[in-house]
C-alpha cells in the first residue's frame, strides 16, 4: 500500500527522467539520476510540506544531484551523446501544416539560445513550474528567474519575427 | 518598447497570468488605451504559446522497466525502515539500495560507489564531529593541512591529477566556487598510517582553510560503504551553495593567482 508521498513520487517519475534527459542527455545516467533523487527524496521526506507541490522539490533534488555529480567527476568537457529529440512534428499525413513549420522553427531557434535561457524556458514553458517554483529549484531570486524568462522569450520573438 | 511604466518582466508575468489581480487591473486597463504596449504583451503571449505547444509536442520519457523496479525495491525497502531524516554524519544508517536488481551502471557511477568504499569502516565518534564543521577553519585533531606536502599539491595540481604529498598522495577531485566567491577545492589524500580522507578546503585570508574533512581511520576492504558518509558531504556542499566544477582554464587562472 502506498501512501500519498509515495503515490505522487511515482507518478513524477516521467517528468523527473524527462528533466533529467535535458541535463545530461544519456539515458544511463539520467536512470541513475532519477533513483538518486528518488532515494535523497525518501530520506528527507520529514522535510517535506505536503501543503506544497511535491515536483518542484523533487526537482531540486534532482537538479542538486547533477552538480553534485558534474562537480565531482569534472564532466563538463566530456562528449556526450546527443539525445536525439524527433522533431515536434504533428504531421497529419503527408501535409505539413503551416504550426507544425512554426514549431520546428521555435525548437531550431530555442536551440540557439543561450544555456541559462534555455534552462528557464525549460523549466517554466514545458515543465509549467511556476516563477517562484522555478526560483526554488535553481536555487535563484525570483526576480532573477523572470529576467531571464522575458529576456529569452524576447531573443526568441527577434529570431522568429515576431514583432 | 515599453513606452510606459511597466517593465518587460511585468508585462510577460501578465501575459502568464502571474500577476496578482490589481497589479493585472492595471496593466489591462494600459493594454487597452495603448497600442504599442498591447503589442508588446501580445508577443509575451505569442512565445509562451509556442513554447507551451512546443513542450506538449516533445516526447514523454517513459521510465524503462529497469528503473521502474530500481524505484519500487526503493519504496520497499524504506517501508521496511524506521522513518528518519537525513542520516547523521559518521553514523552507520544506510539508505537500503536494491542490490541484485539493479542493472550494469555506467562508469560515472561505479567511480561514486569505489570512492565511497575508501570511506568504510572506522569513521568513528571524533571523526564524526568534524564532519560537519562550522566554517572557522581548522579545529583540533585535524592536523590535514600541517601534513607534509599538502598545502604545496593544492597549489599545483589540477583537478583529475595526483601527486605525492609528505609520506602520502594527494588526488584533487574538482574545483568550485561557493556561492559567496570562495575559491574551493574537493581532494582525497591517502597515507600509509592515516587512512583516507576527503576533504573541501577553501581560500581565504591568505591561506588554506579545512571547511569539511571526513577520515577513515583505515581501509576496510569487506564493508559495505555507508552511503550516508559521501551524503554528509553533498548536504555540506549544497549548504554552501558550491557551485559547478570550474574549468581547467579557470581553476589553472585561479591557482596561478594565488601563487602570487
Amino acid at each position: 500500500m502506498r501512501d500519498a508521498f509515495e503515490r505522487d513520487l511515482v507518478a513524477a517519475l516521467p517528468k523527473l527522467r524527462r528533466f533529467a534527459l535535458s541535463l545530461c542527455r544519456r539515458g544511463d545516467i539520467a536512470d541513475d539520476l532519477v533513483q538518486i533523487t528518488v532515494e535523497k527524496a525518501i530520506v528527507a521526506r520529514d522535510r517535506f510540506d505536503p501543503e506544497t507541490r511535491l515536483d518542484p522539490w523533487l526537482f531540486r533534488i534532482l537538479r542538486n544531484a547533477w552538480i553534485d555529480q558534474t562537480r565531482r567527476f569534472a564532466t563538463r568537457g566530456r562528449e556526450v551523446d546527443i539525445f536525439d529529440v524527433p522533431e515536434a512534428a504533428m504531421v497529419d499525413g503527408p501535409r505539413v501544416t503551416e504550426s507544425t513549420l512554426m514549431l520546428q522553427k521555435t525548437e531550431a531557434a530555442l536551440a540557439t539560445l543561450a544555456p541559462e535561457h534555455q534552462e528557464i524556458i525549460a523549466l517554466v514553458c514545458f515543465e509549467e513550474m511556476s516563477y517562484a517554483e522555478t526560483a526554488e529549484i535553481l536555487g535563484i531570486p525570483k526576480g532573477t528567474v523572470m529576467s531571464r524568462l522575458a529576456r529569452g522569450r524576447v531573443a526568441l520573438a527577434e529570431k522568429l519575427g515576431i514583432t | 518598447m515599453n513606452p510606459t511604466d511597466f517593465d518587460d518582466e511585468t508585462l510577460m508575468a501578465y501575459a502568464d497570468g502571474e500577476l496578482d489581480r490589481a497589479a493585472a487591473q492595471r496593466v489591462a486597463e494600459a493594454e487597452a488605451a495603448d497600442d504599442a504596449l498591447a503589442a508588446r504583451i501580445a508577443m509575451f503571449r505569442q512565445t509562451g504559446d509556442l513554447l507551451g505547444s512546443l513542450g506538449a509536442a516533445r516526447p514523454e520519457a517513459p521510465v524503462p522497466g529497469d528503473l521502474a523496479a530500481r524505484v519500487e525495491a526503493t519504496l520497499a525497502a524504506a517501508r521496511g525502515a524506521p522513518a528518519t531524516a537525513a542520516p547523521e554524519a559518521g553514523s552507520d544508517r544506510v539508505v537500503p539500495f536494491p542490490v541484485s536488481a539493479a542493472p550494469p551502471r555506467p562508469r560515472v557511477t561505479l567511480a561514486l560507489a569505489a570512492s565511497a568504499a575508501l570511506l568504510v569502516g572506522a569513521v568513528g565518534g571524533v571523526i564524526a564531529s568534524l564532519a560537519i564543521r562550522p566554517d572557522t577553519g581548522n579545529g583540533p585533531g585535524l592536523a590535514l593541512l600541517d601534513s607534509p606536502g599538502i598545502e604545496d599539491a593544492l597549489g599545483r595540481l589540477a583537478a583529475g591529477e595526483r601527486g605525492a604529498a609528505g609520506p602520502g598522495e594527494v588526488a584533487i577531485i574538482a574545483s568550485f566556487l561557493t556561492r559567496d566567491g570562495l575559491f574551493c577545492r574537493e581532494f582525497e589524500y591517502d597515507a600509509p598510517d592515516s587512512g583516507t580522507s576527503v576533504s573541501v578546503v577553501c581560500h581565504e585570508a591568505g591561506g588554506w582553510r579545512t571547511r569539511f574533512a571526513l577520515v577513515s581511520s583505515g581501509l576496510d576492504d569487506t564493508g559495505y560503504a555507508p552511503a550516508s558518509s559521501l551524503e554528509t558531504l553533498d548536504t555540506y556542499l549544497d549548504a554552501i551553495g558550491a557551485g559547478p566544477t570550474l574549468s581547467p582554464e579557470e581553476e589553472a587562472a585561479r591557482l596561478s593567482a594565488l601563487g602570487g
